[in-house]
């Protein structure tokens, strides 16, 4: 325990008077999520990460409002311009469609699939690994060969099946990328719960009158929280990943609408001449992807108790 | 404390036996244990590791988990059987009557959250207080168990706080709903040496301001010494010797019981002589013993001890031995006995 005197300074109470406590508050001090953005920042590449995802996310937020040209606008006049052009910072299209906003358009779609396939597939593997890990026995038996039978497929192709099931179109990718990448979460969050259920507290609540659903939510899921986290931003990259590929395969967004995916796919046919076309999504998802996984990193970090001066 | 009238006993443990379902065999970790406790008493239950009195304390609030069960006996708490009652009745009697410290103050508080909450959720359990009156009940239990500046205290964390801290804490949880009982698993085992004396203090006089009844989990015949008015020692899962604790110290009738006294450290003891122990060791729980489970191990063993097992003779009002040589003489309780040599 070395951390403790670090840890007391900075995390004293800007809790208000008790008077001016509601009375849900009473629990929250809040002093410890800014020293988490804080901490998070000390590293300067994941400072810099979170700033390019940051920004990112501000640009595909702000894209309805930002004075870009319609992603959609077809100009066959200036088809297969090369970036730099005055107009089309980033050239435009094999129909002529300005590049830089279909870049910030496709990312909404990209970004939004990403984090939508990832927390969906958190909430389904993160529940079956609570459960299996809490209950044991036959519950954990059946639930965990359960994941490990999705475990056993090769993702896409699953995702592919998922969707020959649904149907193409942009929910119903995530739907299946969600489903394909449930087993991370339920490993991860079944081998953190088997070993804080042993813990001493666990039997503490039990001997107040705790029910096992509170134990389960107070008192377990807050002490799982760390890798789910964790494995959660390292997913968000894999799950672009997956869903761009979709999109590349045609079984994503569908055409006109744009997502990095599909860029570099309808892109493809023009590889040799326009470069630009597959280059620009391509350097974008790399970017993305590696900036989550740094910053992902940093969270682990952060969230480790035992580094925590660092 | 001696008074005529005896007020019926509060909680009381009939013949219980929880056994352990293991894939090498079962495991009688409790077997056939009866003990009784009124309200403001403190009764010691002694023994080696693994004897059974952490079971007999967890199956007393019904904790025992997979694979262990309880297979029999009766604790009747307030004229109920509480291992008839379903597990939801069951819920509202932990912590609300009948509530437990534990022996590792380190691990027993949650890590994420707040002493405060955590003590206030347990109140929340089991009244209908609103968030401000939890709040105010939670500091003046943090008062009650001498915590320093206790409306400070009550946003830290338990990594920001000692061990002896986190011990207080613990009992301001316990007691925090007036339990009638509270049951403290080797509560100082795990603290220094002073902070142990000023945590019996602490438990001592909390008795006596809610007139709680304390079952104390201990190896430690010091603390037993200390706080305890009855005794009860166990041995492989099974009561040995009961007694007040004047009688345990001064008249003890098993020899597993002078055994252990013999061998806690004396100040007077010459510091040259070995402390003398009890020969062999515990068998393991897996073995078929005929007899006197002590036999082994006994000085006094006879024939009918490898033979026959003994019952739990009443020797006296307040005073049960288990041996069939009870009644023979006394025991050697000063170290002159054959074990003790001389060190090179």
């Amino acid at each position: 325990m070395t951390n403790l005197s670090g840890r007391a300074n900075t995390v004293r109470r800007t809790v208000g008077s008790p008077e001016a406590v509601a009375a849900t508050d009473w629990l929250l001090p809040m002093a410890s999520r800014l020293n988490f953005v804080r901490r998070l920042a000390k590293r300067r590449t994941a400072a810099v990460s979170f700033l390019i995802l940051f920004a990112v996310v501000v640009l595909a937020v702000l894209a309805p409002v930002l004075p870009i040209a319609d992603p959609n606008q077809i100009n066959t006049v200036d088809r297969l311009l090369p970036p730099g052009q005055a107009g089309h910072l980033l050239g435009t299209d094999e129909l002529g469609r300005d590049l830089l906003s279909r870049m910030i358009w496709g990312g909404r779609v990209s970004l939004v699939a990403g984090f939508g396939a990832a927390l969906l597939s958190l909430l389904i593997g993160g529940s079956i690994g609570l459960v299996a890990g809490f209950f044991g026995k036959g519950v954990d038996s059946a639930l965990m060969r359960l994941t490990d039978v999705v475990l056993a497929f090769p993702s896409i192709l699953l995702a592919i099946g998922v969707i020959a099931a649904l149907g193409s179109g942009l929910a119903n990718a995530m739907f299946a990328v969600a489903i394909s990448g449930f087993p991370l979460y339920a490993r991860v969050v079944r081998g953190s719960v088997l070993s804080v259920r042993e813990l001493d507290f666990v039997e503490a609540a039990r001997s107040i009158g705790m029910s096992s659903v509170h134990i389960v939510i107070r008192h377990i899921l807050p002490n799982v929280l760390a890798p789910l986290i964790v494995a959660f931003s390292l997913d968000v990259g894999l799950k672009i990943v997956v869903t761009s590929s979709l999109s590349f395969l045609g079984l994503g967004a569908q055409p006109p609408t744009a997502d990095w995916g599909n860029m570099i796919s309808s892109g493809r046919n023009y590889m040799r001449t326009s470069t630009h076309l597959i280059m620009i999504p391509g350097l974008a998802i790399f970017t993305v992807v590696l900036c989550l996984n740094v910053t992902g990193d940093r969270i682990r970090d952060v969230l480790d108790p035992r580094l925590k001066n660092t | 404390m001696k008074s005529d009238r005896s007020p019926p006993p509060l909680l009381k443990v009939v013949d219980l036996q929880t056994h352990f379902f293991t894939e090498d065999g079962v495991v009688r970790s409790v077997d056939g244990v009866t003990f009784e406790i009124e309200a403001t008493k403190t009764l010691g239950i002694v023994g080696e590791s693994g004897c059974g009195k952490s079971i007999t304390a967890l199956s007393a609030m019904r904790l025992i988990q997979s694979p262990g069960r309880i297979v029999g006996g009766e604790i009747r708490f307030e004229n109920r059987d509480l291992l008839k009652l379903s597990e939801a009745e069951m819920r509202a009697v932990r912590g609300n009557e009948i509530a437990m410290i534990f022996q590792e103050p380190m691990t027993s508080l949650n890590p994420v959250y707040t002493v405060g909450f955590q003590i206030g959720e347990a109140i929340q359990l089991h009244t209908d207080l609103s968030g401000r009156e939890v709040r105010a009940r939670v500091i003046e239990m943090l008062r009650l168990v001498g915590i320093p500046s206790a409306e400070q205290r009550f946003d830290d964390y338990p990594h920001q706080m000692s061990g002896g801290m986190r011990q207080r804490v613990m009992i301001a949880m316990a007691l925090s709903c007036n339990p009638k009982v509270l049951i403290a698993d080797e509560p100082t085992t795990a603290l220094d040496v002073t902070i142990q004396a000023q945590t019996l203090n602490l438990m001592r006089s909390l008795q006596k301001e809610f007139h709680t009844a304390i079952i104390l989990i201990t190896h430690d015949l010091g603390v037993v010494a200390e706080v305890a008015d009855d005794v009860v020692v166990m041995y492989m899962g099974k009561i040995v010797e009961r007694a007040s604790v004047g009688t345990i110290f001064d008249a003890p009738n098993h020899p597993y019981t002078v055994g252990l006294l013999r061998s806690t450290p004396k100040l007077e003891d010459d510091h040259n002589d070995r402390l003398p122990e009890i020969r062999g060791s515990v068998p393991s729980p897996f073995s078929v013993l005929t007899g006197c489970r002590f036999h082994p191990r006994c000085d006094r063993a006879t024939d009918i001890c490898r033979a026959e097992e003994p019952d739990l003779i009443q020797s006296d009002s307040t005073h049960w031995v288990r041996c069939w040589h009870a009644d023979g003489p006394p025991l050697q309780m000063q170290s002159s006995a054959p074990t003790v040599e001389s060190r090179p």
